[in-house]
């Protein structure tokens, strides 16, 4: 076993885990539970691993999670450090409520230069990893440097280990995540990548069991510094501030989210698939429309009554919403996911498939070899188009008939993507690598800042085009704050104009900015009170520190120092705008017929929003807004 | 005059299609009404039912509208489907 340096020089690390109920005690001085006050700083090139203090104040400033991560960044990754150098870092936190007995405390944030998009990344996952991490004593990890052959980490409590995995190389997750759960006990407590990750594909996501941290390439990070996979086992405790009252939040959470989330629980995301079609913003062949003609066979129903095996949760998740499915017969006999909404838009409608069992399958692969579905559908989908328009031929896909409806081919692109054969190495670059090798398609290519478009149509609903343009890790429905309830529902806004657009992208990017650094699943916020007026008392049960009062202005400071990060990696306005299709032709059919998001009515929100969050009009936190979110001691 | 309704997942259930159309005698018809006749047909509170839904008329819902008192045309599509949430 590699010792175990501390940073501080203290050796006794038992005196903060090993915190329980019924004794409480201080944790960093400001917290008396929720965190363990501590992370760990792992270097692969020499191989040193160091237990680190966390800074309170920035707990305090950034919660944990995503928000943390990010202030992590931007001390550590300068503009100059490219995303396969050995000077990028993986950083992964937990956020106070991971791994408590609030449902659905799965969550870590992880950020890095992104291969993909290369610049920024935030991202998460769920399954047990956050959990046992906290519980081995640790509230995060940074990885650091590049080992000199393939290794793993293995956390065992407070027993860390850099392990040889020459073993491990060239297999799938679900290989690695398999021989790794006999050490730790679960395959979601391992952290893996693939093969396409170690084939630098850009597009490859970090798999935790069957749940992914997907988007804009994590996994080829890791696979640059030569680590395979992080085990974690904790058997430690979390310290809970009023452990009476906690506990009594939290059944009435789990109560509230059981009853709320009863259509989760039956169908998964995959409920909303027909519902975005009706309402006319459901991507298909592309974007070419929003309504996708085979729908009926990859309807949530469909997928029940044909391929539903069993309900799967994360940590304490009462809602268990991922539907893992089988196919029964045919070609793709034997193949097991859970495809969720955006893989099934992705592989599905984007790429004109109607056939639920290929969508199954390219999940399946997508998974084990480590890519991202929903940037690796919306990349098929261009190259469908572009081979229907006639710019790529079969001399360029090898053989294969990339037409959109064609399943399996799109099942043997994913392959040659993770393998880099033919256009599948083109392919593997991303959006940006392919833009400089193919300029002039450009129009075609359903990207915000490198990253590809989740599955809503902006015609549909004229704000989310506000949430691709300004999420800050590119065109993301999650960080950018999903607006099509608020757009559809609240009454207050006409889903086809700009009018309010940008306060209300705003608010649901802080929220989500807030929701993100807790440490818990977005699908269950609502029974902790954490909507845009954060309500409840769950934090303070937890951490003794009055933290609800603050949530909106600490989501809002995430967003900003975010957005200084990305500043400082070049990304201003002209990175905020969205793909020249959703702005320049019209839906042709389906409610949004005759919509589009018009370069004027793009920018009357863009302004608006700018407007609102205080940044200047190319997209700067002002100076005044800076000072008045404390990120002042960043300017 | 007309009415066409379209159901979504458990409101699918509830009607046993996924499409129907109904028929009034009457030219003022709000969406109160067509819940009444709902409720008849199907035996079951359809506004208790709906309210943990979305109900749209064309492609707007109910809340941008005049709520269940908005008033319906010939041949004007209702579209009644779950909750949604996301992101």
């Amino acid at each position: 076993m590699k010792k175990l340096i501390s940073h501080s020089g203290e050796k006794n690390f038992k005196k903060l885990r090993g915190e329980t109920n019924k004794e409480k005690k201080e944790v960093n001085g400001v917290f008396s539970g929720g965190y363990q006050g501590k992370y760990l700083r792992i270097n692969l090139a020499n191989k040193t691993i160091k237990e680190e203090k966390i800074n309170p104040e920035w707990q305090r400033k950034f919660l944990g999670g995503r928000g943390l991560a990010a202030r992590f960044y931007y001390d550590e990754i300068a503009n100059h450090i490219e995303p396969f150098s050995a000077d990028n870092k993986l950083i992964l936190f937990t956020g106070p409520l991971t791994g408590t007995s609030g449902p659905a405390t799965t969550k870590i944030g992880l950020a890095t230069k992104s291969p993909e998009t290369r610049q920024y990344l935030c991202s998460n996952g769920g399954g047990f990893f956050g959990p046992h991490l906290k519980k081995s004593g640790y509230d995060g990890l940074i990885v650091e440097g590049k080992a000199d052959k393939p290794v793993y980490i293995l956390i065992e409590d407070n027993q860390i280990k850099i392990e040889k995995g020459e073993n491990l190389w060239g297999k799938t997750t679900k290989e690695v995540n398999k021989i790794l759960k006999e050490k730790v006990g679960r395959e979601d407590q391992v952290l893996s990548c693939g093969p396409a990750a170690e084939n630098r594909v850009r597009l490859s996501g970090i798999q935790i069991g069957e749940r992914s941290i997907g988007r804009g390439g994590a996994g080829a990070v890791m696979a640059s510094k030569n680590l395979k996979a992080i085990a974690v086992k904790g058997t430690g405790e979390i310290a809970v501030n009023e452990p009476d009252k906690f506990k009594n939040v939290v059944k009435d959470a789990i109560s509230y989210v059981r009853e709320s989330k009863a259509n989760h629980t039956k169908y998964g995301t995959a409920q909303y698939t027909a519902v975005m079609n009706e309402l006319g913003c459901y991507p298909t062949r592309n974007f070419q429309t929003g309504v996708f003609d085979g729908i009926d066979t990859i309807a949530a129903e469909y997928m029940k009554k044909n391929f539903f095996i069993k309900n799967l949760a994360c940590f304490r998740c009462p809602v268990a919403c991922s539907q893992l499915c089988e196919v029964k017969e045919g070609i793709f006999k034997g193949a097991k996911s859970d495809p969720e909404y955006e893989t099934i838009g992705a592989l599905g409608s984007i790429c004109g498939v109607s056939d639920f069992a290929a969508i199954i399958k390219a999940n399946e692969i997508c998974d084990e070899l480590g890519i991202d579905t929903i940037s690796v559908g919306v990349i098929i989908g261009f190259a469908m188009e572009l081979f229907e328009r006639g710019y790529i031929t079969k001399n360029d896909t090898g053989g294969l008939e990339l037409k959109f409806g064609n399943g399996i081919a799109m099942v043997n692109m994913i392959e040659k993507i993770a393998k880099r054969e033919d256009i599948g190495d083109l392919l593997a670059e991303g959006m940006l690598g392919i833009a400089e090798k193919m300029p002039k398609m450009q129009k075609y290519m359903m990207q915000v800042k490198g990253l590809p478009l989740a599955a809503y149509d902006p015609r549909g609903f004229y704000g989310n085009a506000l949430t691709y343009g300004t999420s800050s890790r590119g065109a993301c429905h999650n960080v950018g704050g999903w607006s099509i309830r608020d757009e559809l529902l609240s009454g207050k806004y006409d889903r086809f104009a700009a009018e309010g657009k940008g306060k209300l992208i705003k608010s649901l990017q802080d929220t989500r900015g807030y929701i993100d650094s807790l440490g818990i699943c977005t699908v269950v916020r609502s029974g902790y009170g954490f909507t845009d007026r954060p309500q409840g008392k769950v934090l303070e049960c937890l951490t003794g520190y009055n933290f609800t009062p603050e949530l909106m202005t600490i989501g809002e400071r995430v967003y900003n120092l975010e957005r200084l990060i990305i500043n400082r990696e070049g990304r201003f306005r002209k990175d905020d705008m969205i793909p020249e299709r959703l702005r320049t032709e019209k839906m042709p059919e389906g409610q949004a017929r005759g919509h589009v998001v018009s370069d004027e009515i793009y920018n009357t929100m863009l302004d608006e929003y700018y407007e609102v969050r205080g940044w200047d009009r190319d997209g700067r936190p002002t100076k005044e807004r800076l000072q008045e979110l404390s990120l002042d001691d960043l300017i | 005059m007309k009415i066409t309704i379209k159901y979504f997942l458990d409101f699918k259930k509830i009607s046993g299609h996924s499409k129907e159309e109904l028929f009034f005698k009457n030219d003022k018809v709000n969406v109160k009404d067509v819940f009444k006749m709902l409720n008849n047909k199907y035996q079951i509170e359809f506004e208790k039912v709906v309210s943990k839904g979305i109900v749209m008329v064309n492609n707007r819902s109910i809340n941008q509208l005049d709520k269940e008192n908005t008033i319906l045309n010939d041949g004007d599509e209702l579209i009644i489907m779950p909750m949604i949430s996301g992101g």
